[in-house]
């Protein structure tokens, strides 16, 4: 919060360069106004991301634990919130991995294979590869990282001999990605992980074709069977949208 | 507009509304269940496309382009791309898929969006590219198109039966609107239809039983109204023991036949039985009313429709016998003394009557110099004792005209006939004293017959009996056709009322004759009425009735005269298509001086105007009988108060 304070006033101050000085002399005031409002911008949005609402609901659904670490993670966003790129990935990542342990979609869910929300994975203490993968792509993409940079890869983890699923990040389009696993809290380059062998990755936007996003969340009637938008109409239930 | 048609556009509005919402409906959630197929179709493709790059062992550009080929040529898509990492693009495109889809207006109105599905191929770990898929719209088009045709035809079918169907049913539902209307036109012309079919609807039906109590009641009113003057009828002008007339409607009617101007000629007869006093006396009033009662029954009997016949007191009958000459009058007299004398007053009886008469015969004469006349005669015989009858000769120095015989009369009746010796005279019918122009002009004939003028009193007994009637009507009706005819071309319509004998209503071929002039001359028909005494109507009422109504078809009028004179009901009122009546001139005369004569009149008008018809009165002569009649409510007065006879039309 406190560098991203002193990088707006470096700014402004750079805005004041002698060819400006003139016509940006006198509203100096309103300018240090602005810069104040967009730091609360970012806090306000933070809010927006882990909004108030799906607080009380966890607190109601849940209990006052699950409550306080919805509250951690909408701490731990603000934080975040214009850092580094690779601060980001890592801070998402280990936060994930941290606050959620690893219980299978059988145990926690007694289904066969439930993509839950970060919502419902913070409030019940538990989630497989998908929930991870679910809420560090939330997270990121709230933090403001390109979805198109952004992939979620079926893998098979080689070791295990078990279907797994990882975030993949790629920096431009041709380039090999890093990979942000639940199995281990180091981002690696996917060439590096030898121990896993990629299927199939797929972009989240190109799963929901744009002009129905809207009306399938609104008439909260998806497809059970698309994972996917059942995802969205949950999550959006929850107070955030995905 | 009427009621169906008001009912039939609602419906077909509701109908075409109700269609419409449901075939847009349809033809939008059509449009939407498409557009969701397309999208799902392109999407399942790009996915299926893009996995199946992803796993090819050597990912070239000719493998990536067959793959793509293989998806393209199953037809269903319109456009395939694959957008390399590198900025290589490989893609099949086609246009059009069908040659007929859908008429370009559909597919403007109903657009189908086509969004690319897209999906990532990947190599590994790393990114191939991209696939865009575009569903092609042509098939979709296809089948909306299709079904919306579908659709629609089914949509008009229905609309058609149902619009079918419920014409149907309205002009079912609607029947007895119209029998009521019916009804009430029936009415209107004085028929009383009774509906028995009450429809069930109840609305209707309350409606079909109101109008046929309405008919009733009002048909009840005029039957009681009709009783009612019939026995007023009976009470004022008969004799409650013998039924004939009494001293007041003889001496009224005969009064009317001597003044009326247009000539009279018979015989006046009293007949007094002797003794009559002492007779009740000894046999008792019972006997006495028997004996009248046989006396009266054997005069009617014997007397022509023509003649009138009263009781005037006691056992005093009169009898007024028109007749040709005075010859005859001698014989017929005789006739009657020994019709009487060898029947019901036959010796055995023992009762002893005279029978004394005299000739009148005159253009306008006076009752009382008549009656004491008669009186004289019948004084004459009876200083016989016995029964006996005298004749006297009346005024002798009118008895100068030579008997004709019945050829000589045929001979000079024929010849008037031939050379139109006729000569018409015009009687005015005024709607109030002092009005300009006549409501009507009663046209009144006299007959050349040898060398004297006969008046029609005379004349038509006499051309009924040589069956010449039809014959002089058809020329007077002949001549007052070319007299309206000049006076139209002049610019005057006359309306005129002309006198149609029985036998010529009952003679077929003379209708027709009549009919077809008269169809000859449209313009004249609106102003023409023809009129028949009611004493005949009770012979020829079904001639008259069919008569009537072709009168009616091309718009001429028919009224009735000498109405209330007769013992006829009054119910041919309204069984006739009649226009007017004329009452007989002889209710009219003193009647401002008789409570129950004014009353009659006013109970006659009023059946009249029940049944819509207009009511003239003839032979008024006396302002104070002019007053009562209009008070009365009569549309027309005529009579020598007015006027005399026109000689001339204008």
């Amino acid at each position: 919060m406190l560098s991203l304070s002193s990088k707006l006033i470096a700014l402004a101050s750079r805005l004041q360069s002698p060819s400006r000085r003139l016509l940006l002399a006198a509203p100096l005031g309103l300018v240090l106004g602005l810069v104040l409002v967009a730091a609360f911008g970012v806090l306000a949005d933070a809010m927006d991301w882990v909004p108030d609402k799906s607080i009380e609901l966890a607190q109601q659904q849940y209990d006052e634990a699950a409550a306080q670490r919805l509250r951690l993670w909408r701490e731990q966003l603000q934080q975040l919130s214009g850092e580094s790129l690779e601060r980001q990935l890592r801070g998402v990542n280990q936060f994930f991995n941290d606050q959620v342990p690893f219980v299978s979609d059988a145990q926690h869910w007694q289904q066969d294979d439930y993509w839950a929300s970060p919502f419902e994975s913070l409030g019940t203490h538990g989630g497989d590869c998908e929930d991870y993968v679910i809420a560090k792509y939330y997270s990121l993409v709230k933090l403001g990282v390109p979805v198109d940079r952004l992939r979620i890869t079926y893998v098979k983890a080689l070791q295990l001999n078990q279907a797994h699923m990882v975030l993949t990040y790629f920096p431009t389009p041709d380039a090999v990605p890093l990979v942000l696993d639940n199995l281990t809290d180091r981002i690696l380059l996917a060439s590096k992980r030898t121990d896993l062998a990629p299927v199939y990755s797929f972009n989240a936007e190109g799963m929901w074709l744009d002009k129905m996003k809207g009306q399938g969340i609104l008439m909260g009637n998806p497809n059970k069977l698309d994972r996917w938008t059942d995802l969205r109409v949950r999550m959006n239930r929850q107070g955030m949208d995905l | 507009m009427t009621l169906r048609q008001q009912f039939s556009l609602l419906t077909s509005a509701l109908v075409l509304a109700l269609m419409t919402g449901s075939l847009l409906l349809t033809v939008s959630n059509g449009r939407a269940f498409f557009q969701q197929q397309l999208d799902a179709r392109a999407y399942d493709a790009a996915t299926a496309l893009a996995l199946s790059m992803s796993n090819l062992a050597e990912a070239d550009e000719v493998s990536l382009q067959r793959q793509m080929d293989v998806l393209f040529d199953r037809g269903f898509f319109q456009r395939i791309e694959l957008h390399m990492v590198s900025g290589r693009v490989l893609q099949r495109q086609a246009d059009a898929a069908l040659v007929h889809s859908a008429p370009t207006w559909f597919r403007r109105w109903l657009p189908l969006s086509t969004e690319p599905a897209e999906a990532d191929v990947v190599a590994g770990w790393s990114r191939l590219g991209k696939v865009k898929v575009v569903s092609h719209t042509d098939f979709a088009y296809r089948d909306l198109w299709a079904m919306v045709r579908q659709e629609t035809l089914w949509f008009v079918a229905v609309a058609m039966l149902a619009l079918l169907a419920l014409q149907g049913l309205l002009s079912w539902m609607l029947r007895p609107l119209a029998r009521v209307e019916q009804q009430a036109q029936a009415l209107c012309e004085r028929r009383w239809q009774l509906q028995s079919d009450i429809p069930k609807t109840r609305e209707l039906g309350s409606m079909v039983r109101a109008m046929n109590r309405t008919v009733s009641t009002l048909k009840r009113i005029f039957s009681e109204q009709s009783a009612l003057a019939e026995r007023l009828r009976e009470e004022a002008f008969h004799d409650a023991v013998t039924g004939l007339l009494n001293r007041r409607g003889f001496d009224q009617r005969l009064e009317h036949l001597l003044s009326s101007g247009e000539g009279y000629r018979g015989v006046l007869m009293l007949l007094q039985l002797r003794d009559f006093a002492r007779f009740n006396q000894q046999q008792g009033r019972q006997q006495g009313d028997e004996l009248l009662q046989s006396v009266a029954q054997a005069l009617v009997q014997w007397l022509p429709s023509e003649a009138l016949c009263g009781r005037r007191t006691g056992a005093d009958f009169v009898v007024f016998l028109p007749g040709s000459d005075q010859q005859s009058a001698q014989q017929r007299l005789t006739h009657c003394f020994e019709h009487l004398a060898s029947g019901i007053l036959n010796d055995r009886q023992n009762q002893v009557f005279h029978l004394g008469g005299v000739w009148l015969e005159g253009e306008r004469g006076q009752l009382s110099q008549a009656l004491s006349a008669a009186d004289e005669a019948l004084r004459h015989c009876q200083r016989n004792a016995q029964s006996d009858c005298y004749l006297d000769s009346g005024n002798g120095a009118k008895a100068a005209s030579q008997p004709r015989s019945a050829g000589l009369w045929r001979q000079q009746l024929q010849q008037a006939l031939e050379q139109r010796d006729i000569e018409l005279l015009y009687l005015p019918v005024f709607t109030h004293p002092g009005a300009e122009q006549p409501l009507q002009l009663e046209v009144i004939s006299r007959v050349k017959c040898g060398d004297d003028w006969l008046s029609g009193a005379r004349f038509w007994p006499l051309a009924e009996q040589h069956q010449l009637a039809s014959g002089f009507d058809l020329l007077i009706v002949e001549a007052v056709l070319e007299v309206m005819l000049k006076a139209m071309q002049q610019g005057d319509g006359l309306p005129c009322c002309i006198n149609l004998s029985p036998s010529t209503i009952c003679d077929e071929a003379a209708c027709q004759r009549l009919l077809q002039r008269l169809a000859s001359v449209p313009e004249l028909c609106p102003l023409i009425a023809f009129e028949v005494p009611e004493f005949a109507i009770a012979h020829i009422e079904l001639r008259l009735q069919q008569l009537a109504t072709q009168l009616a078809e091309i718009g001429v009028q028919l009224g009735v005269d000498q109405v209330g004179s007769g013992r006829q009901a009054f119910s041919y009122l309204q069984r006739l298509p009649l226009n007017y009546v004329r009452l007989a001139g002889h209710l009219n005369r003193n009647c401002h001086a008789a409570a129950d004569q004014r009353f009659y009149l006013q109970s006659m008008v009023q059946i009249a105007h029940s049944q819509a018809l207009s009511v003239f009165a003839e032979g008024l002569e006396h302002e104070a009988d002019v007053a009562v009649v209009r008070e009365a409510g009569v549309d027309g007065l005529s009579g020598y108060f007015f006027s005399e006879p026109w000689q001339a039309p204008v």
